[in-house]
């Protein structure tokens, strides 16, 4: 692959010698709209957040360095720089407000409209800048202002553009920014609990892209020499750097390539045989049809169905590496069951005095109060959440000592998963105090919560579905080993230990239940916690999978972990629990040892009824 | 009414300089007012589509200047008014949008949000660049019998084609209501708007519901593109900024709900009427765009509407 591509931008480098003058002015447009939707893709192909509005940019940019160049007679090679810098002070604009005010989807795509819109309506309106006539560049021919006679100057610049978005692409691929843009693109939720900071790496991917399709609008100025606010602000060329990505494969490195090598010629062709008889939306309508035939046939696009055919031989291999890792881990299995906890889960750091093994502990935790020296592990005083008339959790106190494994369980609605919810930050408390570790986590968001050493499962899974088993681990092990390789082998070391070791290069939307329940306790483990919140992780499973499932939990606390989960099954809450939890309607109701609550009569009462009360076994 | 609440402005705008004649915010009022109605019903149709689907009909405004332009058929080739000719504007889209649905939209009902908003996107272009194709960039205005007549209400007049087209426009949004709160069918619908799933669950043919949910959302804009068509001369990239009108209004008023777009068209309207007596003709899309803005990132629940998630 890396060889078909070196060789390929060989051929391009030299084409140039061979080409018509028709022709490269063909090749300029498929590198500067493949460059454009390169740009775009940081932003709406990683990090999924779909703009429409990136012709702003395109606007900003070229306006800058053409009035630099006019009025200051700056070189637009400097002035392409502060085109760029300027248009990334809107890109964080426009997205400090999107993403702060939380508008996604259909929402954000309309901020990104009217932005541009707003762009262009007030360009076309200030006089200095030319009106709604625009700017007119002055030819001269002159290299250093960016003026070149010969149009295979302006094919090396397009190419240079090209290759410098595609090697920014490559770079944040590769590396934790690309793979979190990735995770927060699947299920930014998720994402905030495995210590992903959505917010930043989103503003991040914007200002990048910003940045680099404002360099995009001072090719486009000098390139043609006028700027128009309906041309270079308008909403069709937001639609024509937006198309060439997800044709090609939004989110991939070559898809917006290999997009424009589609759609430009084809745009080209039909502006220069439908144009001339008066058919001039004829592109356009080829734009929507196969907008509306990627959506419904090829949803990833181009590229990625490209990439499976070409790859279909290493299939073969593939699939006998994975055999043998089966045979691996099914001999793990089988030698060992409840092994002592590998050196690749122990928690580092604050998780540090924790390591010694819970099996030592538990003469210290039959009673919820710990030595008063060290602060509980976890600590919530008077925690409460109203829903509208619903009184979600009252007035909640909870002590977790270090070590322990507590179980909360109660009936349906009992406000369960909105504790949980409020202690990992995914809702904010009415009232109360939530310390972890001794200090105050109230107010913080789900990913500094997680990387304080909280982390957390889902109730309902939340796998990153496009994701394979191992890069969805490795998000979470990003959060404690920001080297993308490094993480890689510690996510590798949390999928065997969690038994997925055979099926993790399978992507997760195709997992069963019982594994995709093991991928989200893998995801949570490998963030390196010191509390982890299991909500209802036996739900569904079978006899089996539960006792394999207890088995795995105990190795995980024997490993220094500390557990708070929520269960339903109570055969599992009574075997892995020191403690119970029994909340009712908000409130605890109930607080003790497994035997202690199995017979407590508020219990009973508050599953079956008071008048089951009487029958319980005394 | 309205003019009272114009004098009480009077005082606050010439504290800033601005001298503004009162008969001209009347005036602004009153057509604001009357080209409300057919905002609202704009809004209706998008606001039925999304409160039953969920998915937003980013072609909305194209199919709205396809009203258009088949009203300006109907009066050209066969000598029909539009006030007359809503009625199989309307019939017309009713068809399209049931085909669209039924061809497309169907198909990425449960897919990701960014899936649906490219094949709208997709629709759009289409819609759009088949109507330059066909009918070219030039602008068109459809005439009617009632253009020139006007009635005065003291110092400021009414343009009765204005006041018809309210009238028609309120009329088929009651219509609509009605039917949607009376009707077995209309109820179906709302049910399926309510909960997709409990309604599939008693039986509903959700498929059904959804074609003729996007059916009269479409029909909403065909008749209301009808009736602007004498008023407001139209291009085919004219839907563009009838789409954002519409976003406008469905936001103010919260997605999915009908009494939320109804109210919102005419606040958007009225907005937009004063607007341009205070700004440039040029500036009246800045203010909408920026509204949009301001209503996104302050609004995101609407009206009457519960916050989007």
């Amino acid at each position: 692959m890396r060889w078909a591509l070196l060789a390929a931008l060989a051929v391009l480098l030299a084409l140039p010698t061979v080409l018509s003058s028709y022709a490269v002015t063909l090749f300029i447009l498929i590198f500067f709209y493949g460059f454009l939707g390169q740009a775009w893709n940081v932003v709406g192909g990683y990090a999924g957040q779909l703009s429409v509005g990136h012709a702003a940019f395109v606007g900003v940019g070229g306006y800058t360095a053409a009035m630099l160049s006019i009025e200051l007679g700056l070189t637009p090679w400097l002035g392409m720089l502060v085109g760029a810098a300027l248009s990334a002070v809107l890109g964080a604009v426009i997205g400090y407000l999107g993403f702060r005010f939380g508008l996604r989807g259909f929402y954000f795509v309309l901020l990104t409209v009217a932005f541009a819109e707003v762009c262009r309506i007030a360009v076309s309106n200030i006089d200095a800048l030319g009106g709604a006539l625009g700017l007119y560049i002055t030819f001269t021919g002159n290299p250093r202002q960016l003026q070149f006679r010969d149009g295979r100057a302006y094919y090396y610049l397009a190419l240079a553009l090209l290759l410098l978005a595609t090697a920014t692409a490559w770079a944040i691929e590769r590396r934790r920014f690309g793979v979190y843009l990735a995770a927060i693109r699947e299920d930014e939720g998720a994402a905030e609990a495995l210590g992903v900071d959505a917010f930043a790496y989103k503003m991040r991917a914007m200002v990048v892209s910003s940045f680099l399709t404002g360099l995009g609008g001072t090719f486009y100025a000098f390139y043609l020499f006028s700027l128009q606010p309906n041309t270079l602000f308008g909403i069709p060329l937001s639609v024509e750097i937006v198309i060439r990505p997800i044709i090609g494969g939004a989110g991939t490195l070559l898809g917006p390539i290999l997009g424009s090598f589609i759609l430009t010629p084809l745009a080209e062709l039909s502006r220069l045989y439908l144009g001339q008889g008066g058919l001039h939306g004829a592109h356009l309508i080829a734009y929507g049809v196969l907008l509306i035939g990627v959506v419904l046939f090829l949803p990833e696009g181009a590229y990625p169905r490209l990439r499976r055919a070409l790859t279909r031989r290493d299939q073969s291999g593939l699939a006998a590496h994975t055999s043998t890792h089966a045979t691996s881990t099914d001999a793990d299995r089988s030698s060992g069951r409840a092994e002592p906890a590998r050196a690749d889960i122990r928690p580092r750091s604050i998780r540090a005095g924790l390591t010694a093994p819970a099996t030592t502990i538990p003469a210290g935790l039959k009673s919820p109060l710990t030595p008063a020296t060290t602060p509980p592990l976890l600590e919530t005083r008077g925690l409460s959440r109203r829903f509208g008339g619903v009184q979600a959790v009252a007035d909640l106190d909870l002590i977790l000592a270090r070590g322990e494994m507590l179980g909360l369980i109660g009936p349906n609605g009992a406000g369960k998963t909105t504790a949980f919810n409020l202690l990992s930050g995914f809702l904010a408390p009415d009232a109360g105090e939530i310390r972890l570790d001794g200090r105050s986590i109230v107010g913080m968001p789900p990913h500094a919560i997680s990387r304080l050493g909280l982390a957390r499962t889902f109730q309902i899974v939340r796998p990153f579905p496009r994701m394979t088993v191992l890069e969805n681990v490795r998000v979470g092990a990003l959060a404690r080993h920001p080297r993308a390789a490094e993480a890689l082998e510690r996510a590798r070391g949390v999928v065997e230990r969690v038994g997925l070791g055979a099926r993790e290069r399978v992507p997760a939307s195709a997992l069963t239940l019982p594994e995709r329940k093991r991928l989200e306790l893998a995801r949570a483990l490998a963030t390196e916690p010191a509390l982890l919140l299991l909500d209802e992780v036996m739900a569904g499973l079978n006899p089996t999978e539960i006792e394999t499932l207890i088995q795995l939990i105990r190795a995980i606390h024997a490993s220094g972990v500390s557990i708070l989960l929520i269960e339903h099954n109570m055969r599992a809450v009574m075997a892995l629990s020191q403690r119970i939890v029994v909340l009712s309607f908000g409130e605890k109701i109930a607080e003790g040892t497994p035997a202690h609550i199995a017979h407590h009569p508020k219990v009973i009462e508050a599953y079956l009824g008071d008048e089951y009360v009487d029958a319980a076994p005394a | 009414m309205e003019l009272s609440r114009a004098r009480a402005l009077i005082p606050l705008l010439s504290s800033t300089g601005c001298s503004v004649d009162l008969t001209l915010v009347g005036q602004g009022l009153i057509s604001g007012v009357l080209f409300g109605g057919v905002y609202s019903l704009m809004a209706v149709g998008l606001t039925l589509i999304f409160g039953v689907m969920r998915v937003v009909n980013f072609a909305h405004g194209d199919m709205m200047v396809w009203g258009m332009y088949l009203a300006y058929l109907l009066a050209t080739h066969a000598g029909v008014d539009p006030y007359a000719g809503f009625a199989l504007c309307a019939a017309a889209l009713f068809v399209l949008g049931l085909l669209i649905q039924r061809g497309l939209v169907d198909r990425i009902v449960d897919a990701p949000h960014e899936m649906q908003i490219l094949l709208m996107l997709g629709v759009a272009l289409v819609l759009e660049n088949v109507a330059l194709m066909v009918f070219g960039p030039e602008p068109t205005r459809v005439t009617s019998s009632l253009a020139t007549a006007t009635l005065w209400l003291g110092p400021v007049f009414v343009d009765v084609n204005r006041l018809v087209a309210f009238a028609v426009a309120v009329a088929l949004t009651l219509a609509l209501s009605t039917f949607l709160f009376r009707t077995e069918l209309g109820r179906t619908i709302r049910a399926a708007a309510d909960n997709t799933y409990g309604a599939l669950v008693i039986g509903t043919d959700v498929r059904r519901v959804y074609a003729v949910a996007f059916g009269i959302g479409a029909a909403c804009v065909g008749a209301a593109g009808a009736l602007v068509s004498s008023i407001l001369p139209f291009q085919p990239p004219t839907g563009l900024s009838l789409s954002v009108t519409s976003f406008n209004v469905v936001i103010i008023g919260g997605m999915g709900s009908l009494a939320g777009a109804f109210v919102g068209g005419l606040l958007v309207s009225v907005a937009e009427s004063l607007g341009a007596v205070f700004l440039k003709p040029s500036l009246k899309e800045l203010f909408s765009f920026t509204l949009l803005i301001v209503i996104l990132l302050f609004r995101p629940a609407g009206l009457f509407g519960k916050r989007a998630s």
